[in-house]
């Protein structure tokens, strides 16, 4: 399930911008700065081992043999300036669904300006924004230990819910944290083709309970802000 | 081809595939389902050892069988049973659980929410009781209610069960430990009375003393208490005490699949199955792990009590 949009993402990511190199090498170098706003839908891929090691911000780079996996689909819209605009080349709004498996979370939008940079047959993007939703329960995790006198511990690790989602649930049932993201684009005809990486600063919880045999509870509670990093690779046209 | 809409529309497709919400896989029930080591172990290795019994002398001789079984495979350590007005403290059922070894959780009765002297009939209850240590006050307090009969909402549910509490720190701090009521195990309405319960003080009691439960039918339900036990009930521990499906068949993927589930959202130290028995018809029948205790000792056995009642 996991390896064919993984394979996918690594291909677009790979396999396009190369070809589409060479057809649109002359067309840029004539052009000027061509704005517009565009389409875009695509995959991501998140992989990492956050839960077991000891550093939460460590990030196994093995692409497809990580322990951890998630994958996403996003579909975005997002408009150059024809002219930078307070430093900025334009800005961006969009969608991602993690884990396909689940409907009821993994929802999340996102918000960001960015800043781009022609590099001959490309274009280097930076982007800083806002992503607000819910949050896939892939980053919930406990793991329980019971000794022979029947006491229990565990450690609950959990994306820290800091926000509202209107409407829905409770009042505190969404996440909302910043981001960046580094990518390369190209946009030939009224088309776009990008890839990159999007780290996220989600803040998590990491709790140890210990509950003895007499029901005594003890906990030692910690918060912390974390990178939590995937590829992505997307398709896009222009709609306007 | 000026604005090709097959990207984003193989990207729709693509969700609309994927996102199945978790169906579960039926396992039939089979002859040979106890004898498949691979499932025995994958079953057993996220069960939790916790069941819902109705007390009832139609089913003693099945249940007192059914017990044996489970504990002679380490997958039963607790029972979850309720105390009515009517429930006679020497009940045989009881008597057998107790004298199985095997822990009990009380759930006082709906019943009992209404009465005027409430801290007398808590100490009449540990009294017929005192071997139980953990005591519910009250299940799907605002959804189980003769219909006839006098309501509760979460204001009056949390008034009464704060002079409870006060009554145990007082005079049994020591001796019992008290569990909430458990919302409603689907849909929103459990999630937003458990929310109400902490805006009426629950989150202002000792989290020693206290341990939240959630009756856990749907994930989606699940997924919407996180921000309350991440936030305003950090600290406190979380039992499910009921859950499971309405499908035998379904009764193993809902454990492989869904308990260990349960267990990561919720950080939940035990989940307990519904029901031992629900009868042999009604609502809550099909969830039940044996049926017809009448037909003992060829009562009938699910294809989950199976699996959990075999050798690895």
């Amino acid at each position: 399930m996991t390896n064919l949009p993984s394979r996918l993402a690594l291909l677009i990511c790979l396999v396009i911008p190369v070809n589409i190199e060479a057809q649109e090498q002359s067309h840029s170098d004539s052009a000027s700065r061509k704005s517009g706003t565009y389409l875009k839908a695509g995959l991501a891929q998140w992989q990492g081992n956050i839960f077991s090691k000891n550093s939460l911000t460590q990030w196994d780079v093995d692409l497809f043999g990580a322990d951890y996996e998630l994958t996403s689909v996003n579909l975005t819209i997002e408009t150059y300036f024809k002219n930078t605009l307070l430093q900025l080349s334009g800005l961006s709004v969009g969608y991602r669904k993690d884990n396909l498996h689940r409907a009821e979370s993994g929802h999340m939008i996102s918000g960001a300006v960015f800043r781009d940079f022609d590099i001959k047959a490309f274009a280097l993007k930076a982007s800083i924004g806002i992503e607000w939703g819910m949050p896939s329960f892939n980053f919930d995790q406990t793991e329980f230990a019971s000794a022979d006198d029947g006491t229990i511990r565990y450690r609950h690790t959990y994306i820290y819910r800091n926000t509202d989602i209107p409407f829905i649930g409770t009042t505190s049932d969404g996440v909302a944290y910043p981001f960046i993201e580094l990518s390369v684009v190209q946009r030939p005809w009224f088309l776009l083709f990008e890839t990159g990486m999007r780290i996220g600063f989600p803040t998590f919880n990491l709790d140890d309970y210990e509950v003895g045999p007499t029901d005594r509870v003890t906990h030692e509670l910690n918060r912390k802000r974390v990178m939590v990093p995937y590829v992505f690779a997307d398709i896009g046209f222009r709609l306007f | 081809m000026k604005h090709p809409l097959v990207p984003s529309l193989l990207v729709l497709c693509y969700i609309c595939a994927a996102c199945d919400g978790g169906t579960l896989t039926p396992v039939a029930p089979s002859a040979t389902l106890s004898s498949d080591i691979g499932l025995v172990r994958s079953v057993s290795a996220q069960w939790s050892p916790y069941v819902g019994v109705h007390v009832t002398g139609q089913a003693l001789d099945t249940y007192r069988n059914a017990i044996a079984a489970l504990r002679a495979n380490g997958h039963l350590r607790g029972v979850r049973i309720e105390i009515t007005p009517t429930l006679n403290p020497n009940d045989p059922v009881v008597r057998n659980i107790s004298s199985a070894g095997v822990e009990l959780l009380a759930l006082i009765g709906n019943e009992y929410l209404f009465a005027e002297n409430i801290e007398l009939e808590i100490d009449n209850i540990f009294a017929n009781f005192p071997g139980i240590r953990y005591f519910q006050i009250g299940n799907e307090v605002t959804s189980i209610l003769p219909p006839t009969g006098p309501t509760l909402n979460i204001t009056q549910y949390m008034s009464v069960f704060q002079r409870i509490y006060d009554h145990v720190q007082n005079h049994y701090s020591n001796r019992v430990t008290l569990l909430t009521q458990s919302p409603l195990g689907t849909g929103t309405q459990g999630p937003m009375e458990l929310e109400s319960m902490v805006a009426n003080g629950l989150a202002e009691m000792n989290p020693d003393n206290i341990i939240i439960a959630i009756n856990a039918y749907d994930l989606d339900s699940a997924v919407r208490y996180l921000g309350l036990l991440g936030g305003s009930l950090r600290k406190y521990r979380v039992w499910v005490t009921e859950s499971g499906v309405r499908n035998p068949d379904l009764h193993i993927s809902w454990v492989r699949d869904n308990y260990p589930k349960l267990r990561n959202l919720l950080r939940a130290e035990r989940v307990y199955w519904y029901t031992m028995w629900g009868g042999d018809n009604g609502q809550d029948t099909d969830f039940s792990l044996v049926k017809n205790p009448g037909h003992y000792p060829n009562y009938w056995k699910s294809p989950l009590f199976q699996v959990l009642t075999a050798s690895p």
